[in-house]
């Protein structure tokens, strides 16, 4: 699972864009995990996470954007990893100062710009362990959608938010059947891990649903013209 | 599926697919069976009017690689027990010690993003990383539909199979980034019908940089602003 990894976007665009995967493993800490991610879905919540989820099996209903959180507390079982997003680097800092504080055991893993995660991990007093960087897209990359559409639909790395749904969404925002906050919280509704960013998604759609053509740009990682 | 005798032909389901497999046919929704993946998008986005969508509960083998591989709700159960591609990786490193010093974690997931491929041509693109003698992980379930993992052969009844992505994963010293970079090219340029997108997982020195990012740069491969980081704080410590 490299879900979180692989958000396309620019400096600027994933500047407010961090997700946290806490991880209990098997045949090392996982037994018995299940109430400390309960308390941690409650304390995702506390902090202002924009989307959580992390609950498995036949009976989840899917991330905050489809369900309640109880629902997802109900189905919450040991072996499920709790996820969230942060739309802010100020709600990382007050959440992982907490993250230290209570000192938990699980594994915590922060995805975002690598700068501000270290320089807020410095005033937090932690020392990252190891990182997992993206090396772009390769192979057949006409076969990537334009732009902020591809910075949209990376935001869940399972590939379950389409790019023709943005199309769509795109379509009927620009008919005045749905505003942009609707649009982003409807794309964040298939990504089951409940890691993709609604508020990012609607400063995108913003993007391609203004009158001009956003300029594209390279970021100098493979595959990444968004 | 879809219940002809329920859909309305209205399309609304058309766009929720990732990999565009449904189509409308004498104003009926009909799913194309050789693009679908499995992944559930359909049916749990409940756009149809008419809950024209069923999902089969068990899939036989081989078509249920599809659904493992590409539904996060579909645990991995025959093999590691993971749901989403059914890998932990570096995401608990700080316990199981998976990726040390000296070494760099490779993940090459076929397919992502949102374009899918077979597990035949993920055998071609996992070819050159085969021919650079490296050890595919166990516990990732890619490897356990391999017959041979030394040559990255997969077994035959499951290469017809589509997926929505697969990770290939393994482990590379760093004085050999010179040949895996030469194989990421060959690899590439075999990815005619699809993509991939690669990760590169470091231990952090003992000062607290990153090793072998410099190094990839020097050989004019820029790595992303973001990154995944494991933050240390599980217990019991790897390293301990």
């Amino acid at each position: 699972m490299t879900h979180s990894l692989h958000r396309a976007g620019t400096i600027e665009d994933l500047g407010c864009d961090y997700v946290i995967i806490m991880r209990a493993e098997k045949g090392y800490n996982q037994e018995g995990s299940a109430g400390i991610c309960k308390e941690l879905l409650r304390l995702f919540e506390k902090h202002g996470a924009v989307n959580i989820t992390g609950a498995r099996g036949p009976n989840y209903k899917g991330n905050i954007l489809e369900t309640t959180l109880e629902s997802i507390e109900k189905e919450f079982k040991d072996g499920n990893s709790p996820y969230c997003v942060f739309d802010t680097k100020e709600k990382l800092e007050s959440f992982l100062r907490e993250m230290k504080e209570r000192d938990y055991g699980l594994s915590v893993v922060v995805s975002g710009l690598y700068d501000t995660i270290k320089s807020v991990c410095d005033r937090v007093g932690i020392t990252p362990h190891t990182t997992n960087h993206s090396l772009g897209v390769w192979g057949n990359i006409s076969l990537l959608p334009d732009g902020p559409v591809l910075e949209i639909t990376t935001m869940c790395g399972h590939g379950q938010v389409s790019r023709y749904l943005v199309d769509d969404l795109v379509e009927k925002v620009k008919a005045g059947k749905m505003s942009l906050e609707e649009a982003g919280k409807e794309l964040g509704k298939p990504c089951l891990c409940g890691l993709f960013n609604p508020k990012r998604a609607e400063m995108l759609l913003h993007k391609l649903t203004g009158k001009e053509k956003a300029e594209r740009v390279n970021t100098g990682v493979r595959g990444w013209v968004v | 599926m879809i219940d002809r005798e329920l859909c309305i032909g209205c399309g609304d389901c058309l766009p929720v697919c990732p990999v565009g497999a449904i189509g409308l046919e004498a104003e009926c929704a009909e799913i194309d069976e050789e693009m679908c993946v499995e992944c559930g998008v359909c049916y749990r986005a409940k756009r149809c009017p008419v809950e024209a969508f069923k999902q089969a509960p068990d899939l036989p083998w081989p078509r249920i690689v599809r659904r493992v591989f590409s539904d996060p709700n579909a645990p991995h159960s025959a093999t590691t027990g993971g749901w989403g591609r059914g890998t932990s990786e570096m995401k608990s490193n700080d316990v199981t010690g998976r990726y040390k010093r000296g070494q760099i974690g490779i993940a090459v997931e076929v397919g992502r993003p949102g374009v899918g491929e077979t597990i035949r041509n993920v055998e071609k693109i996992a070819a050159p990383f085969a021919r650079l003698g490296v050890e595919f992980e166990p516990l990732n379930p890619l490897t356990s539909l391999m017959e041979d993992t030394k040559r990255a052969i997969f077994k035959e009844d499951v290469k017809d199979e589509r997926v929505l992505s697969a990770i290939i994963e393994f482990l590379i010293e760093p004085s050999r980034l010179n040949e895996l970079v030469k194989a990421l090219e060959e690899s590439s340029a075999l990815a005619t019908d699809t993509v991939f997108s690669v990760s590169v997982i470091n231990r952090l020195n003992l000062d607290g940089t990153i090793p072998n990012l410099e190094a990839l740069e020097r050989l004019g491969y820029q790595l992303s602003p973001n990154a995944k980081v494991n933050l240390g704080l599980g217990r019991p410590k790897a390293d301990a």
